[in-house]
């Protein structure tokens, strides 16, 4: 007998208890309709706001193995895809793409007679990433938390800058710290606070910039604006001299392997 | 009972450790960065002898202010291997800074000077040189305000090392800020 034969089955017996039944199935349906209701709008959204700006929407399944290897996601993750991606027009030297993403984890939750029990869960987020043919180091910014703030205490790669409000609302980690806080300039950092990003990395030449898909009533379209708007600020925050260096130590073929400075 | 006790002793024999330990970073981390400013410093210094030789050639008359940046040089110099308190250093390159800003100036009164290739680029190298010791400045300072807030707040004061002593910022005189605005145009 399917969930559906045996509210239904309730609901006939008549009495208190089918109609609660009844009530209950009604309740998740209308949950699930208002969802993906919401979902569509979101999409007639930002498709709309992509054409009229030009955006250039990408096909997801060929851009999916490319953005993947520079997404981040979760330790265990499965099922990682690319679900919308358009190119977005900028003044800036590179390629900036904005996109949505998903990918599933799985987590135990306990055994019982038959087995281990699992429940998998469903990541959404939204991001946007900057390909730049400037070199740039290795940083990762992510907004802080309780993790965060036992990971700042814990770790030599941890940066601290001027700004009080800054350090407090984000946990910034970095192998070169000179280059990361010529980086984060008062410009940069009050950009970021104002945009208030979950997650910046830069690795490899690219900038990506990752967000929760469902945030404080900017979904769709204004989010992709948000989070493509912290790309190119982060990259003007980029000074020359940290490219070069960058690139210099790149092309050195001892980089790996150099000692420490002198303490 | 003698179990919960022995796990609250074992816990802050574990956080003090972690602090100690945090302590021994933080040192390591105010020298490293320490250096950095130093070698950027010495590269600044470096760049003096060729910014004046280029400008002489132009500027003959501007004596005074070519003197000046050699000695400001020469002075520097004199600290970095006699002292290495960070207020006397800065004090020094603070007059660096003035002498060298001086020296780019004369290119508002000579334009032949600011038409001169070799002295674009070195006006173009002291810029970089100076955003490097700003942001290696800005390294050491932080790294200079977790290590005293550190040793002055409670409970982490109980953990600092025995030698723990106040560290001192390595401040950009005001002046020195406005020398740092090079005129690349």
């Amino acid at each position: 007998m399917t969930p559906l034969h045996s509210v239904l089955a309730a609901a006939e017996g008549g009495g208190g208890p089918g109609l609660l039944v009844l009530g209950m199935f009604g309740l998740v349906a209308a949950v699930a309709v208002f969802g993906w209701l919401r979902e569509r709008q979101r999409r007639q959204q930002r498709d709309a706001y992509a054409a009229a700006n030009g955006w250039e929407q990408l096909h997801p399944g060929r851009v999916t193995n490319e953005l993947m290897s520079l997404l981040p996601t979760s330790s265990g993750s499965f099922r990682e895809r690319v679900t919308w991606a358009a190119r977005v027009p900028t003044e800036r030297e590179g390629t900036l793409i904005v996109c949505d993403y998903s990918y599933k984890t799985r987590k135990s939750s306990g055994s019982s007679r038959s087995g281990s029990r699992s429940k998998t869960r469903t990541h959404r987020k939204a991001a946007a990433v900057h390909r730049s043919p400037a070199s740039l180091p290795a940083l990762e910014l992510r907004r802080k938390g309780l993790f965060g703030s036992i990971v700042s205490a814990l770790s030599s790669r941890t940066v601290e800058v001027e700004s009080a409000a800054f350090n407090k609302r984000f946990l910034v980690l970095a192998k070169d710290q000179r280059s990361a806080i010529a980086i984060l300039d008062a410009r940069t950092q009050e950009r970021l606070l104002e945009l208030d990003p979950e997650d910046v990395q830069l690795k490899w030449g690219n900038i990506v910039v990752v967000d929760s898909s469902r945030r404080k009533g900017e979904d769709g379209a204004p989010q992709h604006v948000a989070l493509a708007a912290v790309c190119e600020a982060v990259q003007e925050g980029v000074p020359d001299w940290v490219s070069h260096d960058v690139a210099e130590d790149a092309a050195d073929p001892d980089w790996n392997v150099k000692e420490p400075d002198a303490v | 009972m003698e179990w919960l006790l022995l796990g609250a002793v074992g816990l802050v024999l574990v956080l003090w450790a972690a602090t100690y330990n945090r302590f021994v970073r933080l040192r390591s981390a105010m020298r490293s960065s320490w250096s950095g400013i130093d070698v950027e410093l010495a590269r600044r210094a470096d760049l003096i002898p060729n910014l004046v030789e280029t400008v002489k050639g132009y500027a003959e008359h501007e004596r005074e202010t070519l003197e000046r940046a050699v000695e400001a040089r020469r002075s520097a110099e004199q600290v970095r291997q006699q002292d290495d308190e960070t207020e006397t250093r800065a004090a020094v390159e603070g007059e660096v800074s003035r002498a060298l800003a001086s020296v780019s100036a004369l290119s508002e009164s000579y334009p032949q000077l600011k038409a001169d290739g070799r002295f674009a680029d070195l006006q173009r190298e002291l810029a970089t040189t100076e955003d490097r010791i700003a942001a290696s400045r800005r390294l050491f300072n932080s790294n200079v305000k977790q290590w005293n807030r550190l040793g002055q707040s409670i409970p982490t004061r109980f953990a600092r090392p025995r030698d723990w002593q106040r560290a001192s910022y390595f401040e950009a005189e005001p002046s020195d800020r406005a020398a740092l605005d090079i005129d690349l145009s």
